[in-house]
């Protein structure tokens, strides 16, 4: 895939990924408690951890080959580049840890709480 | 003729003035006509953004002194200086007008000014669009004032929540001007928003590759994307559905007609959280910007500032439903939302450890703006405790609708928004005016506002603790409320001390300032390479960028522009990531149309509060004012 395909992809699809199973779970709520089955929630609270920690990792594999540099403020593509992936990786890490931050209570407290 | 970026050194240096020839000519192609008819057409960033500034100051003072009126009223038990309905209407006025009409057109016009001179263009994208957004919220304005001056000002608090603001509850005209009232503001916030969208991504200097743009910028790019998200949702509530509702007796919140309120109470929500977020995020903006500039380096941790923004903007909305969680919702549900507000933490930390990194490591220079945004990292702080508190829910039933909920919510707005914002006055009004404001009264203003501020909000804690629900008018003797009471009280007035100072600061330097030159503060972005006040075409060359702050380059790195035409509105359009120049636009010149469509448009709006059917003939005139807004031009304006 193009670099610059990768670098926007791990930028603007972890809020969206987080948003989705967050509304999920939330509409899920009731259900879990009526069938008395929380493993709907794991489940999609797993899958969008597994899809942020990929596109994490992708920005990470965009960085390495940029040279792994701590970009300042220089000018051209490869510093902006080098920014965009570091930039990635956090958002990514970001919204891994609001999913994780989420499934907290989801594997405490009981469905129907 | 390709635009050419001068090798440095060969040039010009932007800071010198050069040229008279050239520089009259482009005055001639920027400037609007004169007199009245002329003041309608005015089209330049610097001329709306100054009127959205004015203006949402006026509202703020308008929002102050119902602050005041407010309390006054509660200064002591059993007062009868305002009725109960008076209050109602007071309370909502005051939180609508701060909210819609003060806080976000004021960052959206803050922006206006300083985002295409930091990005060194020489207007905005949509240059029509922009002055046709600053009238609709002048129209919205008046709208709900010319509400309040009948005794129709609304009166179901800044939320309007059904069934109250339903059509058996509310009868009269009070909550459809409310509704109608919000339609205006956010059409005008949707209007800054894209066009503040489309000139960060395309109308950077050259060589302003996304590494290069300041925090400033990065702060009204995010904060426009949320604007784009949230402020439909606001508009779908209260335009739509409660409008509706009242109007043509559709059932979508009203539950004696088997609608469902708690719809309403998410759709508003899901707006209303990010919105402090897109009053906060510029705010964030403006820290940055000064702390910078009074350390004289960048602050520490560019990509963690950026990922801070990113962050809360996002994470701003997954919190909505915490403020509904006293509706019975599931409490597993409601869990997730407990969690992303203890998240949203995480981003605020980041960035108050960078600035404090900043400062600590660096020499700083103790001026007025940066006493106010060591001010604010106080009472930010504060705020942000109380809120993390809030969001557990245990203790938010206990203290649900009291004024523990009123404390919290003005450290946030107060000490997030408006203490930054009064930095950001007294850091760019040299570039606004040209002349500097007292550095004296400025430091007397920010400890008059900062002790009054705390003495007025501090007890409000205490009181919400002590049970007293927010909204009532008045209360009786035994609840024990006086001191605190009368407490807040003499700190609003102290409050009111601080603004009336700021305001003859304002007034008097305008005369009597010491001249400021380009860059009185020796601040690294670009709008310090402009006149001050920025001629109407901002820069006599365009610069170019030499890395994130272009002023501290060494002065044969730096840059300019040279081949743009200096007879008509030209730009230059610069590439998303890497601001390669790509090819010349010419921006549309003064217009009178812009005004002439918000004046119809707005005119039917005001109809609809009395009668569905005035939705026809505004979309008609929005249709004849459409056609003119994009009559072709003469041909000159187009030949390259
Ligand atoms: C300048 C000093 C200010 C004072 C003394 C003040 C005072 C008050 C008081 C006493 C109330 C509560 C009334 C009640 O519930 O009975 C209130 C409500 C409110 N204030 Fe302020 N305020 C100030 C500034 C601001 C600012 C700058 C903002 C926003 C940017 C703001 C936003 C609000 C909102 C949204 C409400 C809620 C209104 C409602 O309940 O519907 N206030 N204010
Ligand atoms: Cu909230």
């Amino acid at each position: 895939m193009n670099r610059d395909t990768v670098l926007w992809g791990a930028l603007l699809l972890p809020p969206v990924i987080w948003f989705l199973s967050m509304e999920t779970n939330f509409a899920l709520a009731p259900w879990a408690c009526a069938f008395g089955w929380k493993f709907a929630m794991f489940v999609v609270s797993g899958i969008s951890f597994a899809l942020n920690a990929g596109l994490a990792l992708a920005a990470w594999s965009q960085w390495k080959s940029l040279g792994q540099n701590w970009p300042g403020d220089e000018g051209g593509a490869i510093p902006r580049a080098g920014i965009m992936a570091i930039l990635g990786m956090m958002i990514a890490g970001m919204a891994c840890l609001v999913t994780l931050a989420q499934a907290v209570p989801e594997i405490m407290m009981g469905a129907c709480q | 003729m390709t635009p050419i970026i001068e090798a440095p050194g060969e040039t010009v240096d932007p800071r010198a003035g050069t040229n008279e020839e050239h520089r009259k000519k482009l005055e001639r192609a920027w400037s609007r006509p004169g007199r009245i008819f002329g003041f309608f057409t005015a089209t330049t960033h610097t001329a709306i953004g100054m009127r959205y500034i004015i203006t949402a100051f006026a509202f703020f003072l308008a929002g102050g002194i119902e602050a005041l009126l407010m309390r006054t009223q509660l200064a002591f038990s059993n007062n009868h200086f305002l009725s109960a309905d008076r209050y109602n209407q007071i309370f909502t006025t005051h939180g609508t007008t701060m909210m819609f009409l003060f806080a976000v057109p004021m960052m959206e016009g803050m922006a206006v000014y300083l985002v295409p001179l930091m990005l060194g263009t020489r207007n905005v994208a949509f240059p029509r669009l922009n002055a046709f957004g600053y009238y609709m919220f002048l129209f919205g304005g008046l709208l709900l004032y010319a509400g309040v001056l009948t005794n129709t000002g609304p009166d179901v608090g800044w939320f309007a929540y059904p069934p109250l603001s339903g059509p058996q509850y509310s009868p009269g005209k009070r909550v459809d001007i409310w509704a109608q009232m919000i339609t205006f503001t956010e059409i005008s916030a949707l209007c800054v928003a894209t066009e503040l969208i489309a000139t960060i991504l395309k109308m950077r200097a050259p060589r302003m590759s996304l590494n290069r743009l300041p925090l400033y910028c990065w702060s009204m790019l995010i904060q426009s994307f949320m604007v784009i998200f949230a402020m439909p949702a606001v508009m779908v509530a209260s335009t739509i559905m409660l409008l509706l509702d009242r109007t043509v007796a559709t059932h979508f919140v009203n539950p004696a007609a088997g609608g469902d309120p708690l719809l309403y109470q998410h759709v508003f929500w899901f707006f209303g959280h990010p919105e402090v977020y897109i009053i906060f995020i510029p705010a964030l903006g403006f820290v940055s910007s000064i702390v910078e500039a009074h350390t004289r380096r960048g602050v520490f941790g560019y990509p963690a500032m950026v990922l801070a923004l990113a962050g809360t903007a996002f994470i701003g909305f997954g919190l909505w439903v915490h403020h509904m969680f006293a509706t019975g919702l599931p409490q597993i549900g409601e869990s997730f939302f407990t969690a992303a507000s203890m998240m949203i933490a995480i981003t605020s930390g980041i960035q108050i450890f960078c600035w404090l990194a900043t400062i600590w490591t660096g020499r700083v220079r103790m001026h007025t703006p940066m006493y106010f945004v060591l001010g604010f990292i106080f009472i930010f702080v504060m705020g942000g405790l109380t809120g993390v508190m809030l969001a557990s829910v245990p203790l938010d039933w206990q203290v649900h609708d009291t004024f523990f909920v009123v404390a919290h919510f003005h450290y946030v707005l107060i000490g997030g928004a408006v203490f930054p914002l009064f930095g950001a006055f007294h850091y760019w009004y040299p570039k606004m005016t040209g002349r500097m404001m007292n550095e004296t009264l400025g430091k007397i203003e920010f400890w008059i506002l900062f002790i009054g501020f705390n003495m007025t909000f501090f007890p409000m804690h205490i009181l919400g603790l002590k049970g007293m629900t927010r909204r009532i008018y008045t209360y009786p003797p035994e609840m024990g409320w006086d001191n605190a009471n009368a407490l807040a009280t003499v700190g609003a007035y102290i409050i009111a001390i601080g603004g009336i100072l700021f305001i003859a600061n304002v007034l008097s330097s305008r005369k009597t300032g010491a001249p400021a030159g380009r860059n009185p503060w020796d601040a690294g972005t670009l709008e310090w390479a402009a006149d001050s006040p920025p001629p109407p075409y901002n820069f006599e060359y365009l610069p170019v960028a030499a890395g994130r702050y272009t002023m501290w380059a060494p002065a044969e790195a730096r840059a300019v522009v040279t081949g743009m035409r200096d007879d008509r509105r030209e730009v230059l359009v610069t590439s998303i990531m890497d601001a390669e120049p790509q090819h010349r636009l010419v921006l549309p010149g003064s217009s009178f149309w812009p005004f002439l469509t918000a004046l119809l448009v707005g005119g039917g709006f005001v109809g609809t509060v009395f009668g569905f059917n005035w939705y026809y003939p505004t979309a008609v005139a929005a249709g004849v004012g459409l056609i003119g807004w994009f009559w072709p031009k003469a041909p000159r304006d187009l030949r390259p």
